[in-house]
């Protein structure tokens, strides 16, 4: 049985996750770097890839629900839960005071993260543009 | 993805020129210091690069091995340069021997500049790689426009 919902669960649901999961990675990067001084601080970064590859709960399975903040959690979990991961740190570190933030690396994450969401928002307003054009008849 | 490489390429070579310019720093500031935590004159110190293929899955291992993928610079080991250290009769010096001779670092300062203009022009022609890679990764998505 199709759903209304049905129309969005396929890659605009994917693209919405990548966006999502995009801008939490472009905060943590900003974390990183606002901190490249802070001494003791561990860089870390979204998992982004493997966030993606985690499969979507099935539509027609049920979902165990905690309902009570003590209950251990069950199944894949929400989609609001993101792993965050310890950045792997320089082979070689002269800095003494345990940072291990590289502005340098960073930029470049920061950059190659700012094409990744560009890219989601074209590709998620394509698929907006054509749905409507659907809806409109074609006569657009 | 091959798309990014060229960008997490060039963002090592700048993390590495960044860690030879500090060595650098650190060869000029101590040019004339004679005690050192491990005793003698302050030694000129030195950075070894090595490539590393980018790989984090089983099958870019695989097509790093064949050498199908570019690699990373990154920076294993800092050494202290083996020349001896330079001797200057100074015999008012408190760290000259019985003859009067201090012992300083074998710094050389036309040395050190020369490589911080290297490292310097390395780290500037890592950053002017980066923006194409930027460029052509921005263009590729005006295609579906």
């Amino acid at each position: 049985m199709p759903s209304a919902t049905g129309l969005f669960e396929g890659s605009i649901d994917l693209l919405h996750r990548s966006l999502n999961l995009r801008s939490r990675q472009h905060r943590v990067i900003s974390a990183n770097v606002a901190n490249a001084d802070t001494p003791g601080y561990k860089a870390f970064e979204v998992a982004v890839g493997e966030e993606l590859r985690k499969l979507r709960p099935e539509a027609g399975r049920v979902q165990p629900v905690r309902t009570h903040t003590a209950h251990l959690p069950v199944g894949g979990g929400g989609q609001d839960r993101v792993t965050l991961k310890a950045a792997v740190p320089a082979a070689l570190d002269l800095r003494a005071d345990g940072n291990t933030v590289d502005l340098d690396r960073s930029m470049g994450e920061l950059a190659e993260n700012a094409i990744q969401y560009k890219a989601s928002a074209q590709f998620i307003s394509r698929k907006f543009k054509s749905l409507k054009n659907a809806i409109n008849g074609g006569n657009q | 993805m091959d798309m990014f490489d060229a960008l997490h390429i060039s963002s090592s070579g700048l993390s590495a020129q960044r860690l030879r310019m500090n060595l650098i720093s650190a060869n000029l500031a101590n040019a004339n210091t004679t005690r050192t935590p491990e005793g003698g004159p302050y030694r000129r110190k030195e950075v070894v690069f090595e490539a590393r293929p980018r790989a984090g899955s089983f099958r870019e291992m695989l097509r790093a091995r064949q050498g199908l993928k570019p690699a990373e610079v990154q920076a294993v080991r800092v050494f202290d340069d083996p020349r001896p250290p330079v001797s200057k009769y100074d015999p008012g010096h408190p760290d000259a021997d019985e003859l009067g001779y201090v012992r300083l670092p074998n710094v050389n300062m036309m040395e050190e500049m020369v490589n911080m203009i290297s490292a310097t022009r390395s780290y500037e022609a890592n950053v002017t790689a980066i923006k194409p890679a930027k460029d052509m990764a921005l263009k590729a998505l005006e295609i579906g426009r």
